[in-house]
Parts: structure tokens; sequence; C-alpha cells
């Protein structure tokens, strides 16, 4: 009997339950939360599912995770030393097409005017009180734009990583909410009318330069997103050299599901109640949602800027997918557009800024890399 | 080596600056790629081509790829009882693409369910 009742007890002192806090508890059930947002809501379901189910497990005490080897310490691996986001992006590339950007190359102009949601976000952040590198980090989830938001903190505020991916995934889902009741203050229902034109024949041959020229200019004058920009444009260059659709199709397909999973496990891994339940986290919620705002806001203004000087014949709805958000952001452009005129086509318009805006992003978070630098240096 | 200013506005503003200025350089180069373009000339009769034959095919039957003419017809009707104003020229079969690209359809289809 007394042996049963060792036992038990030595069960109990290995089990979660003895080492579980009130902190654990309330993250688990942020993790089931999330969970049903994912599956029950269908909110960004293949990245906030894993996010919530990483971040179930993350707050499971006494697993090891964090100190032992396993699985768990290779997926922390490849978070913590920017493994996944570059190999995302490579996914990223090989389904983008640059062609309506390369037809009308104005519309980065778009791209980079939303990126003023990052900035307006930074001010923001610093005037809470968080430091310049968190500030930077923060605003970064104004470029709608995960994988460059992770591989941005996790250089200059690995602390917040939780926190802020979470924020970024989640209003990335919540794109078709936050963005229309923006783009209809920022323009008038003739402006949302506006009939673009139709964008010109773009030929192999810009299609393949492109993604080389772009990277060895980028990469050159900001070496920080060397990774970034080149694994997106080694992607889109897979999908455009019509000798590589085995490569393309594995990036964009198997390649980018596996990452994906590593990615969002991971990051959900990262909420543990010690990191993710203070008031900064809060903070950091909000200001996502300012940061969004702002750039979807920056960009419809942009795209009246651009209206005017085209002489009506650029939609100013175009504007606010240069938040990046690829593509949900364009459609969303193209839902509010045919609203106000059922025979409006912007999806490709659309498209664009918002393939600029994912470069935009990229050079933000490189040019703050720069002029910052990474923590601890 | 630290920051170079702590400053947000500072930041704000110079970062603003290089963004737009990268942005502007790569539309540059987007310009130059598509001047120096090779193949822009053979590319461009193929692009012109459908342009200059609309007018003619308007009255014509719709050109339709490995289909029967009783499918374009309907395709055409379906358009019609849609709203749509213009003739049906050409209905091609998609050709397959990426993934998004292939969501981007099935969303253009979903969009306006009631045309």
């Amino acid at each position: 009997m007394e042996a049963l009742i060792v036992s038990l007890q030595s069960v109990w002192n290995d089990s979660g339950f003895e080492g579980l806090t009130s902190g654990n508890v309330i993250m688990l059930l942020v993790g089931l939360i999330l969970l049903y947002m994912a599956i029950g809501k269908g909110f960004e379901p293949l990245l906030l599912s894993n996010i919530a189910f990483g971040c179930l497990l993350g707050n499971i005490p006494k697993t090891g995770f964090f100190d032992e080897p396993g699985v768990m310490q290779v997926i922390l691996y490849g978070i913590n030393h920017e493994v996944f986001p570059p190999l995302i992006f490579m996914g990223v590339g090989a389904m983008t097409d640059f062609g309506p950007l390369l037809a009308n190359p104005k519309t980065l102009l778009l791209g980079a005017a939303a990126q003023g949601g990052v900035f307006v976000c930074l001010i923001g952040a610093m005037l809470l009180g968080f430091d310049l590198r968190e500030a930077a980090s923060i605003g970064i989830i104004g470029g709608a734009d995960g994988p460059t938001a992770i591989y941005l903190t996790v250089k200059m505020a690995p602390h917040l990583l939780g926190a802020i991916a979470v924020a970024a995934y989640s209003y990335m889902s919540l794109v078709p909410l936050i963005q229309p009741p923006i783009m209809t203050l920022c323009t008038t229902k003739k402006d949302r009318m506006i009939k673009m034109d139709q964008l010109r024949t773009v030929t192999k041959f810009e299609r393949i330069i492109f993604p080389i020229a772009s990277t060895i200019f980028i990469s050159l004058l900001l070496p920080p997103v060397c990774a970034l920009i080149g694994m997106l444009m080694l992607g889109n260059l897979y999908k455009e050299a019509g000798c590589l659709d085995r490569l393309s199709d594995t990036a964009q397909n198997a390649l980018m599901n596996i990452v994906t999973i590593f990615l969002s496990v991971g990051t959900g891994l990262t909420m543990e109640a010690e990191k993710f339940l203070r008031y900064q986290t809060i903070l950091i919620i909000c200001l996502g949602l300012v940061a969004f705002a702002a750039g979807t806001a920056l960009g419809c203004l942009f795209g009246q800027v651009m209206k005017i000087t085209s002489g009506g014949k650029v939609n100013p709805l175009i504007g606010s997918a240069g938040v990046s958000a690829v593509p949900m952001a364009a459609r969303v452009s193209q839902v509010v557009g045919q609203k106000a005129n059922p025979s409006n086509f912007l999806l490709m318009h659309a498209m664009g800024p918002n393939v600029a805006g994912v470069i935009g992003t990229a050079v933000a978070a490189g040019t703050m890399l720069a002029m910052i630098g990474p923590a601890g240096k | 080596m630290g920051p170079v200013t702590n400053n947000p506005f500072l930041i704000a503003i110079i970062n603003m600056i290089v963004v737009f200025g990268v942005l502007i350089v790569l539309g540059v180069l987007m310009h130059l790629i598509e001047m120096v373009d090779p193949t822009k000339k053979k590319a461009a009769p193929k692009a012109a081509a459908p342009v200059a034959a609309a007018p003619a095919a308007v009255a014509a039957a719709p050109v339709v790829e490995d289909k029967s003419e009783e499918i374009a017809a309907v395709i055409a009707a379906a358009v019609a009882a849609c709203g749509g104003s213009e003739n049906v020229v050409a209905v091609r079969i998609a050709a397959p693409a990426t993934s998004w690209a292939v969501g981007a359809r099935a969303e253009a289809q979903t969009v306006q369910p009631f045309c």
C-alpha cells in the first residue's frame, strides 16, 4: 500500500499538474480561444491553429521543450535563428505573380506609402514607453507580413516574439474586417467606382530578369534582409523560369506547408505565460491595430494622390493593398471596388501594390536593422 | 554600434525616404528591363492580335477551345443573364496556375454569387 502511495506521489510530482501555474491556465484558455477562432471561425486557420496548439504545448509545465534536446528544440532553433521566415518567403515568391507590378511600376509607390503604418506604430510604441528596438519590432506589425515581423523581432526584441507574431497573424486574418471601413472613409463612392485600364502584357524576359536584378540591388543596399529578399526572388524565379516547375511546385506546396507548420508551432511555443501575460502584450495588440489602420489609410490617401496625378485613372482603393497581407488585401480592394461598381475588377491592379508591400516591408525591416542594429549590439 | 538616433520621428522620416527611394529605384529598374527586353518586339504583334480581331468577332460565334458550340452558347447566355452588356468573343479553358491564382479564381466566382 505504501509503495502504491509513494508511486502515486512520484507520478504526481513529475506531472504537469504539480507545476501548473495560474498563468499557464490562462494561456491554455488563450490557446483554446485561438483554436476556436481558427477552426470554428476560419480566421487564418492554417497559421492560427498551429500557433494556438503551440501555445497549449508551450504552457504545459515540465515538458523540457525549452532546455532539453528534441523536436521542439529544433523548431525553436529555426525560429530563434531566422531559418523559417526566409523559407516561407521562398514559398511566397513561388506563389507571387510580379506581372501586375511589372506592368504598372507606379504602384510600387502605393506599397511604399502603406509602410507609413509601420512608422506611425513605431512612434506610438516609443511614446508608450517601449525602447527603440521593441518599438521597431512592434511597428513592423503594420507591414502585415508575418515572416518579416518574426524575422525582425527575433533580431531586435526576441522577448516580444509571441505577442508580436500573434498580433501580426491575428490582424492579417482580420484584414477583411479592418480594412473596408477605413477604405470607405478615405474614398468617395465615385472614387470607388473608377475602372482601371487593362494592364499591358509582361514578357517572360521581364519576369525572369526582375527577381534577379532586384535581389542584387536590394541585397547590396540592405544586406540584413538579403535572406528574405533573396529567398522571395529565388522562389519567384522557380515559378517564372519555365524549366524549374518541380522546384516551384515543392516551394509553393510541400515546403511551404512544412515550414508553415514549424514556424507557427514554434511561434506558439514562445507564448509562455511568463513572457506573454504582461501589460505590454495588451499594448502590442492595440498598437498592431493602429499600425494596420494607419497603413491602410495612408495607402488609400496616396491612392488619392495617384488618382489626381493620373487624371482619374487610378482607383484609390488599390492603395490599401500596399500593406502586404498577400493576397488577402488585394481581394479586399476587389470586393470593396465591386460593391461600388459590380463590373469593376481591381484584383490584378491591387496585386501590384500588394506585392510591392511585401518588398516595402522587407526594405523597412532592413533599414531599421541598419539604423538601429540588432539586440545586444 | 548603437542606434544612429533615438528620435522616433526622425527614424520614421528617414525610413520612409529610404523605402520610397528603394522602391522608386526598383521602378526605374523595371522600366530599364522593359526597355532592354529583346523579346518585346516578338511579343507585341501577339498582344495586338486579339484587339484587332475583336470588332470582327463581335458578331461571329464565340471562339471556343475544344468545346462544342452548345457550351459556348450556355456560357454566353449565363453572361447575358448576369447583366453582361459585352458580346462574348472567346471562351478558353483556364490554364493551370499557382495556388493563389486558383484561389483568386474561386474567389472571383464566389464574390458575386448573384452577379
